[in-house]
């Protein structure tokens, strides 16, 4: 089947600056067909700055005039250590990292365990004690190399990290007003003496 | 991948936005789209004099003013198509329609066929090795087709505006500016030969009238001195309206004054009635020759031919192609066209012994060419009054100057600035007839030759 080109949806927004906008935002993604457009969440626009009634006016024309939808918003599970869960993939330590599709590679949940453990402050030998079963060696510094957590010979400075609790509930770690990570004392001094 | 529109400075992708959004805005089809692409610069003129003039060479689509030549159009048709996600490829071909000249334009595939967006028209083309056939059955041929990568093309307007490119475009033939008036249209072509060490330049005018196109070409050749070499005449009437049947820098198809025989019955006719017809006219004040009827006639047909006689659908399609889609056909031209393809219909017109006989009684004997000569007056007179003169000046100066600077010559600035503007306005209306006669036989007497002195002023009346 022939993909749709994007004019034919653009062309079919109401709104002078919504059309303008998406021109410049599929300009900006090179998104050429319809089909193209459909690979990105609405949360992924919102994040790139498209305006809520653009987005809006993008959803409807989808639905009504090609029968299809945007991409299904992620749900983010928050675990220990400030892990993410994507679903089909994880953030660790702010790189993220890719789950096997079942049945050719690690499970997720032996994976999480991997890094767990290493936040709990076991080194690669110390994984493989806790761990054991069929993992390996490799496999253990390719998962903590992958989120720079692996440091050969060496213990994970990371391992002096507590897993700590938010208000609510959530396992996220705190986080500043303005989203940022919590200040280091260096970056105190600095602002103290500017 | 992003398009290259990111690469463009913040008015550049305004700009292109905001036409794209207006050409989206009034089109249904794909076709409509392309169409309403070149049609963003239609009111524009078309010609190289002002990128020059602003000393940028080759504008992005936001710095164009009232002219752009091909390459800025093909430039402007690429970036917006890119902004609505539409596949274009910008595309270079080399010696297009046998001009000796490269051009620039846009290629949209679209299956089978490929849209064609050229600096006129955009229309769904068949793409051959040598050829795009368009769907009225025309075709426009080159020697070869070179895609432009996406990442090249605005590499390639840098190189122009820094002029690390200037040379490449010079060596590869320019359409310099194409201007009209009331009597007709003029198209000027520039091109810098390496290997020669020389700069031709070739104005063609298409009168309205639809007789001969006229030609001058001026050569500028730099060995141990610099010399000029001007010729007058006219290029082979293959389209009677469209210099594309000439291959105006070659000079193959050109037919320069003097050099006219017997074997070309054709020409010597063909400039024999376009005197006759300006002696005719002269004689009635300047008032069209024939009827209101046959003028009348004439614009219906134009307007819905209902006959099956291919010289004269040929002419209706020719015209309405020249003054059809981006331009309307001014009463004066629309006059002139009818009021002179009638008068050849005349039985006396076709007596050409007796016509010539009363042209050389009525003309002042002034050479034994009278009456070409006649003929050249009259086509550089009109001319004349279409050729941006100031404008011309400036950017022959500029051009000169950057040519002085690529090849080690400085003597080009001198000569290129000033020449062909000179000699045009030593046929503008402000000289007197008969001291512009005999310049311009002094003119033509050196039409073959090597000299740079004319014996301008001296009147031989």
């Amino acid at each position: 089947m022939v993909d749709h080109p994007i004019f034919g949806l653009i062309k079919q927004i109401p709104d002078d600056a919504a059309q303008r906008e998406a021109i410049a935002y599929m300009n900006f993604k090179g998104i050429t067909t319809v089909e193209g457009l459909t690979a990105y969440t609405t949360d992924q626009l919102k994040r790139d700055e498209v305006s809520e009634p653009t987005v809006g006016f993008l959803e409807g024309i989808l639905q009504k005039a090609y029968n299809i939808m945007f991409k299904p918003p992620e749900e983010v599970q928050y675990l220990d250590y400030g892990m993410e869960d994507h679903g089909d993939y994880l953030v660790v330590n702010g790189n993220k990292i890719n789950i096997p599709r079942r049945g050719k590679g690690r499970e997720k949940t032996e994976i999480i365990a991997i890094y767990q453990s290493h936040y709990g402050g076991a080194n690669t030998s110390g994984i493989l004690e806790q761990l054991g079963g069929n993992l390996t060696r490799p496999t253990v510094v390719k998962y903590l190399s992958e989120a720079g957590l692996y440091t050969p010979g060496q213990k994970s400075p990371a391992a002096t990290i507590e897993p700590r609790t938010c208000a609510g509930g959530s396992s996220r770690p705190p986080l500043r007003a303005s989203g940022a990570p919590p200040q280091s004392p260096l970056e105190k001094l600095v602002q103290w003496h500017p | 991948m992003a398009s290259v529109i990111g690469a463009l400075p913040k008015e550049g992708k305004e700009f292109i936005f905001t036409q794209a959004q207006q050409v989206l805005q009034g089109s249904t089809t794909l076709e409509d789209i392309l169409r309403n692409t070149v049609k963003v610069f239609s009111e524009k003129e078309y010609g190289w004099l002002e990128a020059i003039q602003s000393n940028t060479w080759f504008r992005y689509p936001h710095e164009v003013d009232k002219q752009r030549f091909c390459s800025e159009e093909a430039l402007k048709n690429y970036l917006i198509l890119q902004a609505l996600g539409i596949p274009a490829r910008y595309a270079l071909v080399e010696n297009y329609q046998d001009r000796g000249l490269a051009h620039e334009l846009v290629i949209v595939p679209d299956g089978k066929r490929s849209f064609l967006l050229d600096w006129e028209y955009a229309d769904k083309v068949t793409l051959s090795d040598h050829d795009f056939k368009l769907r009225n059955g025309q075709s426009r041929t080159f020697s070869a087709l070179h895609y432009i990568p996406d990442e090249e093309v605005l590499e390639r307007v840098e190189a122009m505006r820094n002029r690390s490119m200037f040379l490449d475009a010079i060596e590869s033939g320019q359409h310099f500016f194409r201007s009209s008036t009331d009597d007709g249209q003029l198209d000027a072509y520039i091109k810098y030969d390496l290997k020669e060490q020389k700069v031709d330049m070739v104005f063609y005018w298409i009168s309205a009238t639809g007789g001969l196109p006229f030609y001058f070409k001026n050569t500028l050749a730099f060995d141990q001195t610099i010399q000029g070499i001007y010729e007058v005449g006219i290029a082979r009437p293959g389209n009677l309206f469209r210099p594309e049947g000439a291959t105006l820098m070659g000079s193959k198809e050109l037919y320069p004054v003097g050099l006219w025989s017997s074997e070309y019955e054709w020409l010597n006719v063909g400039v024999q009635n376009q005197v006759f017809y300006h002696f005719m006219r002269k004689l009635k004040n300047g008032q069209s020759i024939c009827n209101e009827e046959d003028h009348q006639a004439w614009l219906d047909a134009i307007k819905n031919p209902q006959t099956d006689d291919p010289t004269l659908l040929k002419i209706y399609e020719h015209l309405r192609e020249y003054y059809g889609e981006s331009k309307e056909l001014s009463p004066r031209q629309a006059e002139l066209f009818i009021d002179y393809q009638t008068f050849l219909t005349d039985p006396f017109v076709s007596d050409t012994e007796k016509v010539k006989e009363i042209l050389e009684a009525n003309l002042r004997t002034l050479a034994p060419f009278q009456i070409e000569y006649a003929f050249v007056i009259q086509n550089a007179k009109e001319m004349a009054q279409a050729l941006p003169i100031a404008q011309l000046l400036e950017a022959q100066g500029r051009l000169s100057e950057a040519l002085a600077d690529k090849t080690g010559y400085v003597q080009w600035s001198g000569f290129l600035a000033g020449l062909t503007p000179f000699y045009f306005a030593l046929v503008g209306e402000s000289l007197e007839p008969g001291y512009l006669e005999a310049n311009f036989i002094s003119f033509l007497g050196v039409h073959h030759g090597r000299a740079m002195a004319l014996p301008i002023g001296e009147s031989i009346q």
